[in-house]
């Protein structure tokens, strides 16, 4: 009987060291980097990831701003991507996978939607009210910024006859990485990212974040949504979200204070910053810094003498060429800067206000900012008389402001439809390269690997 | 045959049994007592009061008051007499004598043994002739160390006459002259001698048992240890001669080669498993795929280079579930259990020194073929006149003195004369001439270890301390290790309570003196000139960009500090240091407590702290800080102020982390035998670990290591570069890094084995794990794992009578191991990433780990069939195994569409089908005064994946494989394809296959996922792999090799890459083979270099068929000779023996199938050169 007592205490003891604290125990983070996001301080440093404020290149790496220094330099050039997107080639990335341009705006989205779900989950109590609707607004701008880019690049421009029908993008809403989605039609991916940002302006804060522009606000929200209705060629949407921004921010910087000699004449903290955004990486061509690649020459000629911008913008390098300087983005990153600034809405706003034939107001926004782009008393203000030479001047305007800046390819892209008969060539080692209006080659090829995992039907080219 | 039978099976984990007797004779019992007490053979008392009670029973009792074993055969047991006695307090002798006066028995008191012999009829001298005359022989008995053998038995053939050896080991026997006498003892070989009348003294040396080298009797799963014939599981020991047959300062070099079932290569090296080590073959796809390491009773978690393989007593191989699945989730790799060296009861203290020397080879740096300085500069040449140099456009972008030269030539400010001189003389330059004669040297290591070990009566002791010294053959390094480890067991409550504890530290240390490193990047690149000064190279310092020697030297005219960079004062002058420094303690407390006879409890506890402290210092007038400060310095165009953002001093980084463990363990024990024939043997326990690492860096500017101050830094500015006007930025980054591990797991385990009668076993264990696995949903945190098992021991059946075969043992096992990754979460995860490196006032972070609601745990379910085997007299023995594997639920990471947002997936996608076979076998083939020993182990595992549920990926994915890993269905786990390959077109463009048909569309031949364009090849691991040993040993000398071999394997060697060249990677064979006028297509597959570069078409000839070779390779692993000085044979010797070895290593390859004289075992630069170790061990 004793021994049986003795073996029932022993087991008991065991038992109960055993099974003491254990529920505790066992829920011990296993690593302190690792972060099961739950609070709004986690999901905001998920839309801090820097992958939130990157856009494709492929519209810089295309468009007809620069030139080779020689035919040597573009072969020297190191990706393939980069010289086969300079000539059009039908194929653009040579087997290469993984290519940033698609793939960084989807990670956006896929942050955006963690974030979003995650917001779902826990309470927006009175407390946290305002900063839980900003983070949920910040994430869905987010993934509307992301839509528009990857719609922008890989499927046809906004044609309001044939968007029903024209393949957009694939759409993801939720954050399982286990679903596949059909690319949607250019009207429904438009549709998602309008719907997007109207959710998300009343949840943005008003005014920019000073210190820190790589957040959103109800200014970059409109900011964006004159881009993209400009870009579908609804001018008069483009117009009322122009002065949506206008009312709220219109700052503009004198570039008679900035200086001409300095390789970042800009911080990423400037007043005309409304949100801050850059390309992808790429090797060599579009870096600011190569020495390979010019500035157009045509282009050049466009600058009157005492434009400030020509200093402000290039530099020239020992090889001769003249490429641009760092832009809006600051002294972070060698890409082109592809945000929003209140120069950009300044245009935006005299375009639209020029083809509804309002040429008074297109040229006080025209000269309201260019008159800080050249030296003090040195301006002589531009004058219009009619519609077609007051839209002409708004675009010359807008070519030589937003050069450098992702935006050209598209604006080509949409004056052509609008009739400009834009036909872009390339004199390259003897050979001619033409690519004419509304060529299918205006829309980027979907990365192979995508074609061969989901099964999405590729672009014609 | 032999049987070895502990009366009391209950072993505190990590006590072994403290005799290991490997016998030969008729069946015999070994009757011990649980635990040593007795010492004294004068003073030995016992108490006894039994009435008609079997013999057995009063040997038990007296093992159990004196601690004496008792070797007795179940013959001679069958055929003793009851026993009835009564004495009190009487010696051990007299006690004995009274007992065996009636048995048809006699004893002999060895040691601390009693043997248990039939009595001799009185000797009768049998009248053979009348020539024959009686002559006494007399002599000395003596092991192979010139200690006496007490109780070796002399006979005389043919007649019963017996004599016994005395204490002093000396015998005195009247034999005839021509009679022959056998000269026996247990677990040694026996002697025979005849007698000549002119020989009457003899002096006989008797040889431990050697023909079962790798045959131990008890094995230790970490838990308990089994007598081997009741195991039921897959186990290969490794006994402390066969550890120590070579000569290193680490452990897996000494199991290498000699170890039946395992298998060390670097093409199962990856981040989880470091040195590439695996237990038949691999259980896992992406998850952790090294063996748990277990020393005595728990896991060890340290590096296993710091454990000293001169403390290690033996090494255990758990393979098969019902081996490893007590370890639970961890034992899906396979369990090395690793025993180390214990003290013995009543032994005098032993004292042993063993020190030695390794001198390695230089390495060959030449073994990677390389275009010549002068194929360089033609490529150089061509380059440039393409203008692919537009660096040259600038004035600081690194640009190579070729280059240089040509770029002077073309802007006319030299003549071509003057550039082609120029040119010339670095044309017969090859950078590895002087990297070899600064960078590299002959190694050297040597290790010292002193141990004592001994015991009384209620304690026993071992101490030792080891120091390991290297020299590695890249001269700025050196490392050393230092190792205590005390060990002691105590017995009290009249052995009821046994205490142990044992206490270890290690302290190792590295330094490398010239942590900046140098590659050179041109094949004519020189450190040195003539007179062996030194020069000034291009390279990476701080500031990571490469500038050019010209701008260096002219930049900041002199304002600046000096810019150049001189590999050889960087080495000479150590101005940047690595040092790392790691003190491991690692302390065991282990508490037995006999309850009552069956059951006992057992309390283990481990502590184990491993603090790392490393160093990395570039000091002031290193080329990395020196870089920095100027690259970011500015100088005042009017003033000429220079002003830089980083502070002069020390760029110093200390960083340490911090690893503590406590593991607890309680476990009831229960071993009895009812009614003679049924034995239960079980254990049932819990465990609980926590496992804790912390860890800090820090990067300290203007560091002055004179007296420890530092400056501050700005890291929230972006400073402009002081060359390129400013267009680069510099963010001094956020120097400091903190992060905290935590690992808890509580386990609950049971294990239970019941035999019958010695023949029949069957067992069974259970093992339920829980873990803090982050984000695990709670039903899947705890995982159960069994497994079953059944032996039969053949040999024991009374139909069993195979004359040749003296043993056969079949065995058979069934069950499920586990393995975790801790990387992966059922949850949304991510990780603090630092600040917003744009907005450096925020933080950001990476999400890891996508959710995965349905993630799971890895398992393994194993069988296993065995047969162990040894023949008459041990001339053959061995075992012969065959498993299978299926992992279930494996781990798969595969590519995902990008539209996800992530590019790969990673979760439970995959099963897989292992089977294979393991054979060892073990001859003597000559056994006499020569000795001639042979061991081969043969290893075949075959393992395939049968469901891969996530998407193959592209062909391109397939090919190029992350590490090495591309599971597609239905074929091997490392498996080689190549795309298919047409050989070259008369342009020299690599021919592909697309669809079936011949393609130059490399883009699509990449993106492809058609399999049949490919060509399968085979496993990228050995799949057939073993050893043959050879030990020859003559007296006291031995001589061994052994001969390792991997086959059935496939590796891709290098070629020609034209976009790696043109960047300027010169490390490129088949150069020389490259296609280059039409017709070449005919005799070479090397395709033409083509400008600009076409990374596809490259990727498609990187990845072809043309460039698989078979890896299959037999090599001369090692040699070893061995000479033991007694001091029976060398009277003024002052060690009771002196041991002198010579152990030669890597001496390489005897045949491989590789027609390009490829060594398949490097995977990157050169092969280990060859070692060669002299040593000596004395015991005193």
């Amino acid at each position: 009987m004793k021994k049986i007592l003795i073996i029932i205490s022993a087991l008991a003891v065991l038992v109960l060291l055993g099974l003491g604290c254990k529920k505790n125990f066992l829920d011990a983070k296993p690593s302190s980097a690792i972060l099961q996001p739950t609070t709004l301080d986690d999901f905001q440093s998920l839309l801090e990831n820097y992958n939130g404020s990157t856009s494709p290149a492929l519209a810089t790496l295309s468009a007809d701003e620069y030139d080779f220094i020689s035919y040597a330099t573009y072969q020297s050039s190191f990706t393939a991507t980069e010289r086969n997107a300079f000539i059009w080639a039908k194929d653009i990335y040579a087997g290469a996978t993984n290519v940033a341009d698609w793939n960084t705006p989807y990670t956006a989205v896929f942050y955006a939607n963690n974030v979003l779900a995650g917001l779902d989950k826990i309470h927006n109590s009175e407390t946290n009210t305002s900063r839980y609707n900003y983070l949920k607004g910040w994430a869905l701008f987010q993934r509307a910024f992301a839509y528009y880019e990857l719609v922008d690049n890989f499927s046809p421009v906004y044609d309001a006859n044939s968007a029903a029908t024209d393949l957009g993008v694939p759409i993801k809403l939720n954050p399982s990485i286990d679903d596949i989605q059909p690319r949607a039609t250019v009207q429904k991916t438009y549709g998602q990212i309008l719907s997007d940002l109207n959710i998300a302006i009343p949840l943005l804060v008003t005014n920019i974040p000073v210190a820190n522009r790589e957040q959103p606000s109800k200014v970059a929200a409109h900011a964006l949504l004159a881009r993209i209705y400009i870009s579908m060629r609804k001018y008069d949407l483009a117009e009322i979200q122009a002065d949506s921004v206008l009312q709220l921010y219109n700052k503009l910087i004198d570039y008679n204070t900035i200086s001409l000699t300095s390789a970042a004449p800009f911080t990423n903290t400037n007043d005309e910053l409304i949100f801050y955004r850059t390309t992808v990486n790429y090797n060599t061509a579009i870096t600011f810094i190569n020495s390979h690649v010019t500035i157009s020459p045509d282009l050049l000629a466009l600058y009157a003498p005492n434009d400030l911008r020509f200093n402000i913008d290039f530099v020239a390098r020992p090889t001769g060429a003249i490429v641009s300087k760092r832009q809006y983005d600051g002294t972070t990153t060698l890409y082109p800067f592809t945000g929003l600034a209140t120069d950009e809405v300044y245009l935006i706003k005299a375009e639209c206000a020029a083809r509804r034939n309002d040429i008074p107001t297109a040229l006080t926004y025209l000269n309201g900012l260019l008159i800080k782009r050249y030296v003090t008393n040195m301006f002589i203000p531009v004058v219009a008389s009619t519609q077609a030479d007051a839209l002409n001047k708004v675009l010359l305007e807008r070519q030589k402001e937003l050069v450098w800046r992702n935006l050209r390819w598209d604006d080509i892209k949409r004056l052509n439809k609008e009739g400009a008969n834009i036909t872009l060539t390339r004199l390259l080692n003897g050979q001619t390269y033409t690519l004419p209006p509304n060529d299918p080659r205006y829309v980027f090829p979907i990365p192979d690997n995508e074609i061969q995992l989901s099964g999405i039907p590729q672009n014609p080219r | 045959m032999y049987n070895f039978y502990p009366k009391k099976l209950v072993q505190p984990p990590g006590c072994t049994l403290n005799i290991l007797l490997i016998m030969k004779l008729t069946t015999l019992i070994l009757i011990t007592g649980i635990l040593q007490v007795s010492a004294n053979t004068f003073a030995q008392k016992v108490t006894l009061s039994e009435k008609n009670a079997p013999l057995k029973k009063i040997f038990e009792k007296i093992s159990d008051q004196t601690g004496y074993d008792f070797l007795v055969s179940t013959e001679n047991l069958k055929n003793a007499k009851a026993v009835t006695i009564n004495v009190q307090n009487e010696e051990l002798r007299l006690a004995l004598d009274q007992i065996f006066a009636k048995q048809p028995l006699s004893f002999v008191i060895q040691e601390k043994m009693v043997v248990v012999s039939k009595k001799e009829p009185a000797a009768i001298n049998k009248v053979k002739g009348a020539n024959n005359i009686p002559v006494t022989i007399t002599g000395k008995v003596t092991d192979t160390t010139g200690s006496p053998l007490q109780g070796a038995t002399l006979k005389i053939k043919g007649s019963d006459k017996t004599a016994l050896t005395n204490s002093d080991g000396l015998f005195s026997i009247v034999a005839q002259e021509g009679d022959e006498i056998e000269v026996s003892f247990i677990g040694y070989d026996p002697y025979s001698f005849k007698v000549k009348s002119e020989e009457l003294s003899q002096r006989i040396v008797l040889h431990a048992k050697s023909s079962k080298l790798n045959e131990v009797s008890v094995i230790s799963t970490g838990y308990q240890t089994i007598p081997k014939e009741r195991a039921t599981g897959s186990f290969t020991v490794i006994d402390n001669k066969t550890l120590n047959r070579a000569v290193s300062p680490d452990l897996l070099s000494r199991l290498n080669g000699v170890t039946n079932g395992l298998l060390i290569d670097n093409h199962i090296t990856n981040p989880t498993n470091p040195v590439g080590i695996s237990i038949r073959g691999r259980s896992t796809l992406f998850s952790n795929s090294e063996p748990l390491i277990v020393i005595d009773n728990f896991p060890y978690e340290g590096d296993i280079n710091s454990i000293n393989p001169n403390d290690i007593e033996s090494v255990t191989l758990l393979k098969d579930a019902a081996a490893a699945s007590i370890w639970g989730v961890r034992a899906g790799n396979g369990v090395i259990v690793i025993t180390t060296k214990k003290g013995k009861v009543n032994s005098k203290p032993l004292v042993s020194f063993n020190t030695n020397l390794t001198i390695g080879g230089k390495p060959n740096l030449k073994y990677q073929p390389q275009l010549t300085s002068s194929q360089y500069i033609d490529v150089e040449k061509y380059l440039f006149n393409q203008g692919a140099y537009y660096q040259v456009g600038d004035d600081y972008e690194q640009i190579s003195p070729v280059v240089a030269i040509l770029n002077q030539q073309q802007l006319g400010q030299i003549t071509a004369a003057q550039a082609n001189q120029q040119i010339n003389a670095l044309k017969n330059k090859d950078d590895r001439d002087q990297l070899s004669q600064y960078f590299y040297r002959k190694s050297v290591s040597q290790q010292y270890h002193f141990d004592v070990s001994g015991g009384g009566q209620n304690q026993t002791y071992y101490f030792s301390a080891g120091y390991d010294n290297s020299l590695p053959n890249a001269v700025a390094t050196s490392s050393s290790r230092i190792t205590l480890k005390g060990n002691n067991t105590y017995r009290f409550l009249n052995d009821k309570l046994t205490l142990s504890t044992d206490i270890n530290f290690t302290k190792s240390q590295t330094a490398n003196n010239n942590a900046q490193g140098y590659n050179p990047i041109y094949p004519y690149e020189q450190v040195a000139d003539a007179n062996g000064n030194p020069l000034a190279v291009s390279g990476l310092g701080g500031s990571g960009i490469a500038l050019r020697t010209a701008y260096r030297d002219t930049a900041g005219n002199g304002k600046l500090l000096n810019w150049q960079y001189r590999p050889l004062d960087e080495l000479r002058n150590k101005t940047t240091t690595q040092t790392s420094d790691q003190n491991d303690y690692r302390i065991l407390l282990g508490l037995n407590y006999k309850i009552f006879k069956p059951l006992s409890i057992s309390l283990n506890y481990q502590y184990e702290n491993i603090n790392t402290k490393g160093d990395l210092d570039y000091s002031q007038q290193s080329f990395y800080a020196r870089d920095l400060v100027n690259s970011y310095s500015q100088i005042d165009p009017t003033t000429g102020v220079v002003t830089t953002p980083i502070p002069s001093g020390d760029i110093y980084t200390p960083s340490v982390t911090n690893y503590q463990s406590n593991y607890g363990r309680g476990q009831l024990n229960f071993n009895q035998i009812f009614a003679a024939k049924h034995e239960i043997n079980a254990i049932a326990g819990f465990e609980v670990r926590d496992e804790q690492t912390q860890s800090n860096s820090t990067t300290l500017y203007g560091y002055n290591p004179a007296i420890e101050t530092s400056a501050l830094v700005d890291n929230t500015i972006n400073f402009p570069s002081y060359y390129a006007n400013g267009a680069y930025t510099f963010q001094i980054g956020n120097p400091n890094s903190l992060y905290a591990l935590t690992n808890r797991y509580v386990s609950y385990y049971a294990n239970a084995s019941y035999g019958y009668d010695q023949k029949y076993i069957i067992s069974g264990s259970y093992r339920k794990d829980e873990s803090n696995l982050f984000g695990v949903k709670a039903n899947q945190k705890g995982v159960p794992l069994w497994s079953a098992g059944f032996a039969w021991n053949v040999d024991k059946e009374d139909f069993f009578k195979v004359d040749w075969l003296s043993s056969l043992k079949l065995r058979a096992t069934y069950g499920y191991n586990g393995n975790v990754d801790q990387n992966l979460s059922a949850y949304l995860s991510a990780r603090a990433a630092g600040l917003n490196p744009v907005y450096p006032n925020v933080n950001y972070s990476i999400i890891t780990n996508p959710p995965n609601d349905a993630l799971q745990w890895e398992r393994v379910k194993n069988i296993n069939f065995g047969v162990d085997f040894s023949s008459k007299n041990n001339r053959i023995s061995g075992s012969l195994e065959y498993y299978i594997k299926n992992g279930i639920d494996l781990i798969g990471t595969s590519p995902v569409a990008p539209q996800e947002g992530v590019s790969t997936f990673t979760g439970n996608t995959a099963d897989s089908h292992t089977n294979g076979i393991d054979l060892q076998i073990n001859s003597v083939n000559i056994n006499g005064a020569f000795k001639w020993m042979t061991t081969g182990i043969f290893n075949h595992v075959i393992d395939k994946v049968t469901i891969y549920k996530a998407s193959r990926g592209t062909n391109s994915n397939l090919v190029s494989g992350s590490s090495g890993l591309t599971p597609l269905q239905g074929y091997p786990i490392n498996s080689i394809f190549g795309f298919k390959w047409l050989g070259l077109d008369n342009t020299g463009a690599p021919q592909g296959v697309l669809n079936g048909v011949k393609s130059e569309d490399y883009a699509s031949i990449l993106n492809s996922t058609k399999t049949s364009d490919l060509d399968f090849f085979g496993s990228s691991v050995p799949t057939t792999f073993g050893s043959l040993r050879n030990t020859f040993s003559y007296r006291n000398f031995e001589f061994s090799f052994n001969i390792s071999y991997k086959l059935n394997y496939y590796f891709r060697r290098a070629s020609l890459n034209n976009t790696q060249l043109y960047n300027g990677n010169f490390q490129q064979p088949d150069y020389d083979l490259r296609w280059q006028k039409p017709g070449d297509e005919l005799t070479t597959n090397v395709p033409a270099l083509i400008y600009p570069t076409n990374p596809s078409s490259d990727a498609v000839y990187q990845y072809s068929s043309i460039l698989v070779d078979k890896g299959d390779q037999i090599r001369l692993q090692d040699v070893q000779i061995n000479y033991i000085f007694t001091k029976a044979k060398f009277k003024g010797l002052p060690f009771s023996s002196l041991n002198i070895y010579m152990y030669a290593n890597n001496l390489g390859i005897l045949w491989r199938a590789n027609k390009n004289g490829l060594d398949p075992d490097v995977y990157a630069g050169y092969p280990t050169p060859k070692t060669i170790a002299i040593g000596l061990k004395a015991n005193f």
